[in-house]
């Protein structure tokens, strides 16, 4: 494997000059901005190709696009989601601007699902790439009636969902630290609302998203596994609109319009669960369950500003907070616990030729937890946090047709604060020592070429360069090595003392080779560096759970990864289909050390208490598609083995990982009943969850304790569930013929020109819908937990262990309605 | 904390209809291991209870649960004690701390107890248990007693009658000092019982008041009313309370704190398996060889205005 890393090194160094130098015949640039001609915002990953030809690409973020072509005349087709197909003639003598507004096609009766170019799928270097537009994701069943992009991921093959009430996700055998999760390019560290019932993302602000699961482009680094970049919409810079639902448990709203119309526009969108606001009333007053509560609510918004011909500037940002109280007044026990998310960014996008662009941001992602305790006269509190500062360079060059070339600079200073915590007992307050705060400066450059060799080869080589440094104000616990971990000294070191610093290179590589305009052969290298991490002592992702940055004792985690797949498209690219194969390695993995007691991480550095060692996955996907048509969705299936082997957990012996996964099917399909009536289903399937179990138990001091067996040793029963739903689009033809009728009568009165008659745009567009959803419609009983509990009592002999398992959602039937003007 | 989840999961599991049921796992019982309470006090013989673990797969079989056919020496280094076996019916004056056991209706403890060596502050005590062809061993020191400055009985509102234990502690400067308080009601407890055990992480060099709960005797059935429930870790006025507060050293801390969380997280279906580690060597042996430096102190009787 080692030769094999080596020699992709070198290819690679080899490859990046040749690349960059590789000339062509003079040619013209045809370049511009693809939007919606509606609402003026980005056309996100719109297809334009040349008729006849095999040229073709996608609209960047901004809508932008660019072709070099030589001297002639070619005929331009634009393919975007949701608004249909565009042809256009154009004659290439000069470097040529051509932008493009599209029409949605609201009254196309068969919304076609369609992201990139029709044969993205064989055409692009792409592997291990989804990309899901948000018309896409609505059509699913959600939850509680609420579209979530997290659930959507976790229908994807190679993406594993940890069971019900839980927002993570787990690609290809990593961990969920290891997947970078963006919104709008900025950091988002906890996705998780309502301990993962819901994602921090409401459906209404996301415009689309993509998930890399394998050949990560160099521009993203950081983490093992996957990103999932989520881009919020843009406002219309043309009218007012908004909408909005009314669920079950939560609502949300959304408006957007132009601050200056043409030129700059907002977007706004809000949600608040009301769980809380519906149990309440059960209590009696100055009752406990009358005063505590549970909720959660979240704001989105963004503004768009068009500055000149060549910039633009958006300005989003992101709050979202969980909130939990209770409250025991007879008992004088108060709980007070939040967390949350706050993301600010700031992005400049700026064209200097039609050939280079540049895109500049300033990033804040804030993540809080607290939790306050308070039980008569003595008080405790907890507080942890990381808070990224950040900086972002990216140049986008298209120098010849056959590159497309992407570098830039990113920067992040991170300040974790890990749990920190406060305890009083009247007047005097505990030591629980200062909270040692982590501070490091994280950094990368990197370069990519996405170079078609020859019509048939296409190839995509990156390189990356990270560099990572711990500094002061810091205080390394010194702990007494041979007996259990006490601290025994600390080492200080002060404000921008170097502490610890790690660097590497982390090359990219994907290929695509074409048997033919339906099929191709794809295979892509990855080697990624992770300097932040997280470890968990709970089997549950809990709110509290910390990232720990590399220090001297926590080295970089280390991934390769190694996939080939092959692509086929079938009938005039109707239907995809892809089985892609992956091996990956990784170093440097981390486990709490056994026998780690929460409160070990209190006037300790965590890392003190963590073990390191490695994991491994390999396995296989299967991905059909229909993308058209009155019936389409997808299937898809995964078989995959992912273990770990510590020396110091499990007597060194290698287990599989919680989430290995043997089998794993989702089926999500679609079918358009009528104009009024659509129907959908999803139905998965996964492997039960590998669990460490007891296998006998034993008396000290006359307690019963639990002894546990080997890790991960037992299997939870498989998971499977189908849902279902229906939605129903209001028919208006008659009510809005009745206000026509109604309006032109008026004006008849008045003796006004009946025809001028026309009603107001917003209630000519408006819509609304109901939804109708029922979750798990078989009430399969899917374990949530499973634990064990003792019963009978050892006086009477008849002690024993009973297995019993906690299940979350029995069928569950809900209904929301939506609108929008 | 992880306590707090359990409610708060809770609550909004049963927002949504969350359910629990008894399923049917077949699971593959462990090898049979040696469980050990070794202890020995300043002043006092070391006490040796030796036991099996019972596998799952056959969890309400407890026939050959007690171990009485080990070879069990405690050394100073210098002279070698061998313990015999101790069979002690139930009596209320016993000093000792090791727990009782019922069985075929008599209520009982059977356990190794030494002769020739008495515990003395400062000094280590190697262990050597022989059985079944394996031998097991390991050390323990008896640290240096730290006396409570004042203890004293104060009830908890909206009681006046039932309250918690409440002492001074003035903990000597120094990091790496770990404690564990025993109590016992003369009569009404069988032996002294373990309430709370903790190390000077938090508290070096510190004077203040803390509480200690009263401790349950594990083995004896809980009443499921509400009187009981309401008091159950409270201590009535008219209490007479004798307190044992012993130092131990790190290993032992570290032994009894998890043992505390391995107990709490019995039943607890959000708890991870907690693995209880032990001082002692050899192969399939679990539990603890334990040095206490004990101190002692009364709270009498509070006579009530």
């Amino acid at each position: 494997m080692k030769t094999g890393r080596k020699l992709l090194h070198a290819c690679l160094l080899c490859l990046l000059p040749a690349l960059l130098t590789a000339q062509d015949k003079p040619k013209y640039t045809l370049s511009g901005y693809i939007k919606d001609a509606a609402t003026n915002e980005a056309s996100i990953g719109a297809s334009v190709g040349v008729k006849g030809t095999t040229i073709g690409t996608v609209s960047d973020v901004n809508g932008f696009y660019s072709l070099s072509l030589e001297e002639g005349t070619y005929t331009i087709v634009i393919n975007y989601v949701g608004f249909g197909v565009i042809e256009k003639q154009v004659e290439i003598t000069k470097n040529t601007v051509l932008n493009f507004g599209m029409k949605a096609k609201t009254q196309l009766k068969t919304v076609k699902i369609l992201a990139d170019r029709p044969d993205h799928n064989v055409s692009s270097t792409e592997m291990g790439t989804v990309r899901l537009d948000m018309s896409e994701i609505e059509k699913i069943p959600a939850f509680m009636g609420e579209v979530d992009v997290l659930k959507t991921v976790q229908l994807l093959p190679g993406v594993t969902s940890a069971g019900d009430g839980n927002a993570g996700f787990y690609v290809r055998g990593g961990g969920p630290d290891q997947n970078l999760i963006l919104m709008d390019g900025a950091t988002v560290y906890n996705a998780a609302h309502l301990l993962g019932f819901f994602s921090v993302f409401n459906g209404n602000a996301v415009g689309n998203m993509k998930l890399y699961k394998g050949g990560m482009p160099a521009k993203f680094g950081g983490r093992l596994a996957s990103v999932l970049d989520i881009t919020m919409k843009d406002g219309s810079t043309k009218d007012f609109h908004a909408n909005g639902g009314i669920g079950l448990i939560a609502s949300r709203l959304t408006v957007e319009g132009p601050i200056k119309k043409d030129t700059s526009s907002f977007i706004v969108s809000a949600r608040r669960t009301y769980i809380d606001a519906l149990v309440r009333p059960f209590g009696k007053e100055g009752s406990t369950l009358r005063n505590s509560g549970y909720y959660f609510y979240d704001v989105n918004g963004k503004g768009k500003f068009i500055l000149s011909k060549k910039d633009r500037l958006f300005v989003s940002g992101y709050y979202g907070k969980d909130l939990f109280l209770f409250k025991d007044n007879e008992a004088e026990f108060n709980i007070e616990n939040s967390w949350g998310n706050g993301l600010g960014v700031i992005r400049w996008n700026h064209m200097f030729s039609d050939k280079l662009t540049l895109n500049t941001s300033a990033i804040l992602s804030d993540y809080k937890f607290s939790f306050d305790v308070e039980q008569t006269s003595l008080r405790f509190k907890l507080f942890s946090g990381i808070q990224d500062w950040s900086g972002k360079v990216a140049f986008s060059y298209f120098p010849t047709i056959r590159h497309d070339v992407n570098f830039g600079a990113d920067y992040t200073y991170h300040i974790v604060s890990p749990i920190s915590a406060a305890a009083s007992s009247g007047d005097v307050e505990f030591d629980l020592g200062e909270a040692v705060k982590n501070n490091s400066h994280e950094m990368a450059i990197y370069l990519s070429d996405d170079y078609e060799v020859t019509p048939k080869l296409n190839i995509h080589a990156g390189l990356r360069y990270s560099y990572f440094m711990q500094v002061g104000p810091f205080t390394r616990f010194i702990t007494d090595s041979i007996n259990t971990g006490q601290v025994i000294d600390s080492v200080a070191y002060g404000a921008g003392d170097v502490v610890q610093d790690y660097g590497g290179l982390e090359p990219r590589f994907n290929m695509r080779y074409s048997l033919n305009d339906k099929s191709s052969i794809k295979a892509a290298y990855t080697y990624n560096l992770q300097y932040i991490h997280l470890a968990s002592l709970s089997s549950l992702s809990l709110p509290s759970d910390t990232w720990t940055p590399s220090s001297e004792l926590v080295k970089p985690q280390k991934g390769s990864q190694y996939s080939v797949g092959y692509f086929r498209n079938f009938k005039d690219n109707a239907y995809e289909s892809s089985i892609e194969v992956y091996y990956k390695e990784m170093k440097n993995q981390i486990e709490y050390k056994e026998g780690t007691l929460p409160s070990d991480d209190v006037k300790n550095n965590a890392d003190n208490q963590f073990t390191f060692g490695r994991g491994w996955a390999y396995g296989a996907e299967f991905f059909f598609k229909k993308r058209f048509g009155k019936l389409n969705g997808w299937v898809g299936y995964t078989l995959s083995y992912t273990k770990r082997q510590f020396d110091e957990v499990n007597l060194g012996r290698e287990y599989f990982a919680k989430y290995d996964r043997r089998h794993d099917v989702s089926l999500a399909a679609n079918y358009e009943l009528s104009d009024h009536w659509t129907l959908s289903a999803v139905w998965v399937y996964g492997t039960g969850n590998a669990i460490t179990v007891p296998v006998a138990y034993y008396f000290i001091d006359g307690n019963f304790v639990t002894e546990y067996g080997a890790r991960n040793d037992f299997r939870m029963p498989a998971y499977h569930r189908l849902d279902i739903s229906a939605t129903y689009k209001v028919d208006r033809t008659e009510s809005l013929a009745k206000r026509l009728e109604k309006k032109t009568k008026r004006y008849k009165k008045k003796g006004k020109d009946t025809n001028n008659v026309a009603l107001k745009d917003w209630y000519k567009n408006y819509e609304s819908s109901w939804n109708f959803s029922v979750y798990n419609v078989y009430n399969r009983h899917n374990p949530y937990i499973v634990y064990f509990a003792s019963e009978g009592s050892v006086a009477t002999n008849d002690y024993a262990i009973q297995a019993k398992q906690m299940y979350l959602f029995p069928i569950l039937p809900s209904v929301t309605w939506n609108f929008k003007f | 904390m992880k306590k707090i989840y359990y409610i708060l999961i809770s609550i909004v599991a049963l927002s949504f209809v969350a359910c629990t049921e008894d399923i049917n796992l077949t699971i593959v019982g462990s090898e049979r291991k040696l469980v050990v309470e070794g202890r020995i006090e300043n002043g006092n013989v070391a006490e040796v209870l030796i036991t099996r673990n019972i596998p799952i797969s056959k969890s309400n079989d407890l026939s050959d649960v007690l171990v009485t056919d080990a070879k069990v020496y405690v050394s100073d280094g210098v002279i070698t004690d061998t313990l015999a076996l101790f069979i002690d019916t139930l009596s209320n004056d016993t000093t000792s701390s090791l727990p009782f056991v019922y069985f075929e209706d008599k209520t009982f403890r059977v356990y190794y107890k030494g002769s020739k060596i008495v515990g003395a502050v400062g000094n280590t005590y190697f262990l050597t248990i022989e059985h079944e062809g394996k031998t097991y061993t390991s050390s323990t020191l008896i640290p240096t007693p730290v006396a409570m400055d004042s203890i004293w009985w104060k009830p908890e509102p909206p009681s006046d009658t039932a309250g918690f234990a409440w002492a001074h502690l003035t903990e000597p400067a120094g990091i790496g000092n770990a404690y564990i308080w025993y109590a016992k009601r003369p009569t009404k407890d069988l032996r002294y019982l373990y309430a709370s055990v903790f190390d000077d992480k938090f508290i070096d060099g510190k004077s203040f008041d803390t509480y200690f709960i009263k401790p349950d005797d594990p083995i004896l059935p809980k009443p499921d009313t509400e009187e009981f429930r309401a008091t159950r870790f409270m201590y009535k006025y008219s209490d007479t309370v004798y307190v044992k507060f012993c130092s131990i050293d790190y290993q032992v801390f570290r032994f009894y704190l998890t043992l505390e969380t391995a107990v709490q997280s019995n039943g607890n279906p959000f708890a991870s398996p907690v693995a209880v580690p032990t001082n002692i060597e050899g192969d399939n042996v679990i539990g603890v060889w334990g040095g206490f430096g004990v101190t002692r102190d009364t709270i009498m009787p509070t006579v009530l205005p």
